[in-house]
């Protein structure tokens, strides 16, 4: 049996929202920056306990606060993938406020928070990463691939 | 023009793109800029698609059908465009429409100027990392450029005679010699009487200039011209060797 889940991924933009989705559905990636424009949507199955779920990826056109979302890209959501960019302190200075911000309109949505780029940070700039936000944070490399697949997994534990 | 290359057009000519199967069902998208009318999990739903389907099913590849009055929200506005939908060649086992929209100069210069936007913000974000790397290697070099400076001996003292503080050139003392509860310091052209201790006197030298050779002497070691089992020379001055002090003395030295 097929079953169909919607899963954003939301964050500021050039944090690699497109590349981590081009790298789990295409196995692909590129150094070339492209703004994405409203919503890209793409599509993957994974197979998880004898199930087959449809993955509706929605790529959302990175703004520098949830609050500029437009609320129809987010409405029904089951999944939640939050990426920011290790590199850039601004894009994870408000974590705990846009995460609230798009979880408030949905109902117990998946989550998973990405610390994309992580092959350009030291060890210790991960690190206080984590101490900083109190958060389960996964850091992943769309460039190397580094937890990408897991990142998807483990969103599509949490819709099952 | 193939899929990637209508993916990675320059962003002035950049479309939507609408990717389906052999039969007409969803499978990705690009660039969607149009207000989404119902959420559900089937894509297809969209609200420009809507009653549309069979239109666009009937579409030849190259041929293109023309809707007007397209709501767009994308900017929190509302506005109405033409816009054109158009089937391009079939990309692999895909077909896949691409929808033109006519959206006039000022949708482009704004699409243009959040992608100069967002360039320029990942670009300063590149270049200040750069910028910390340099300046922490920086900080590095300057703090063991710090410990080398205060490490290294410094060249001169201050003397203290009867009325003042005399500044001596290190490399021109020749040897300190116990004075009673004084001290007198050779140097090349003048004998200093200073009021302190041998010991307080060691302890301040740096140990790889100066040797304690006696309990009344310290020389400079490269002023000692040579060494025998009890003295030493210095120009034409003759200095007792201490027992204790002679193997301290032959490993500061170099010797052959």
């Amino acid at each position: 049996m097929q079953i169909s889940k919607k899963v954003i991924l939301v964050g500021n933009f050039g944090v690699g929202k497109t590349s981590l989705v081009s790298r789990f559905v295409h196995q692909k990636f590129s150094d070339q920056y492209l703004t994405t424009i409203g919503v890209k949507v793409d599509k993957k199955l994974v197979s998880l306990n004898g199930s087959e779920l449809s993955l509706i990826l929605w790529d959302i056109a990175g703004e520098s606060s949830a609050t500029k979302i437009p609320k129809a890209y987010t409405m029904g959501a089951h999944g939640i993938m939050y990426v920011f960019d290790v590199n850039r302190p601004e894009t994870y200075e408000s974590l705990s406020e846009d995460i609230f911000e798009i979880q408030k309109n949905l109902k117990d949505p998946g989550l998973v928070v990405l610390g994309n780029k992580s092959d350009l940070a030291s060890k210790q700039l991960i690190e206080k990463i984590q101490a900083e936000t109190q958060m389960d944070i996964l850091f992943t490399s769309a460039k190397t691939g580094i937890n990408v697949d897991t990142a998807f997994e483990s969103i599509a534990k949490q819709m099952l | 023009m193939n899929l990637t290359e209508a993916k990675l057009a320059p962003i002035k000519n950049r479309s939507q793109i609408l990717v389906f199967d052999e039969k007409w069902n969803f499978k990705e998208s690009c660039n969607t800029i149009v207000e989404i009318d119902k959420i559900d999990d089937v894509f297809q739903e969209l609200f420009f698609l809507q009653g549309y389907e069979r239109e666009f099913g009937k579409l030849g590849v190259g041929e293109s059908y023309k809707l007007y009055c397209i709501w767009v929200n994308y900017f929190g506005e509302e506005s109405y465009y033409d816009f054109i939908v158009k089937r391009f060649e079939s990309d692999g086992e895909s077909g896949f429409l691409i929808i033109n929209y006519d959206f006039k100069d000022q949708y482009e210069k704004t699409i243009e100027l959040q992608q100069e936007r967002n360039v320029s913000v990942i670009e300063r974000s590149a270049l200040k990392r750069k910028y910390d790397k340099i300046e922490e290697e920086k900080i590095l070099i300057e703090k063991l450029y710090e410990e080398n400076i205060s490490d290294a001996p410094r060249e001169f003292v201050f003397i203290k005679t009867d009325l003042m503080w005399v500044n001596v050139n290190l490399n021109n003392i020749l040897y300190f010699e116990a004075y009673g509860d004084y001290i007198k310091v050779h140097t090349d052209k003048k004998i200093y009487v200073i009021y302190n201790r041998m010991k307080n006197v060691e302890e301040k030298l740096s140990s790889r200039d100066f040797v304690r050779i006696h309990r009344s002497f310290i020389v400079r070691i490269d002023k000692i011209d040579n060494i025998d089992s009890s003295n030493l020379q210095l120009g034409d001055k003759i200095l007792p060797l201490g027992n204790m002090y002679r193997k301290d003395l032959l490993e500061k030295i170099s010797h052959i």
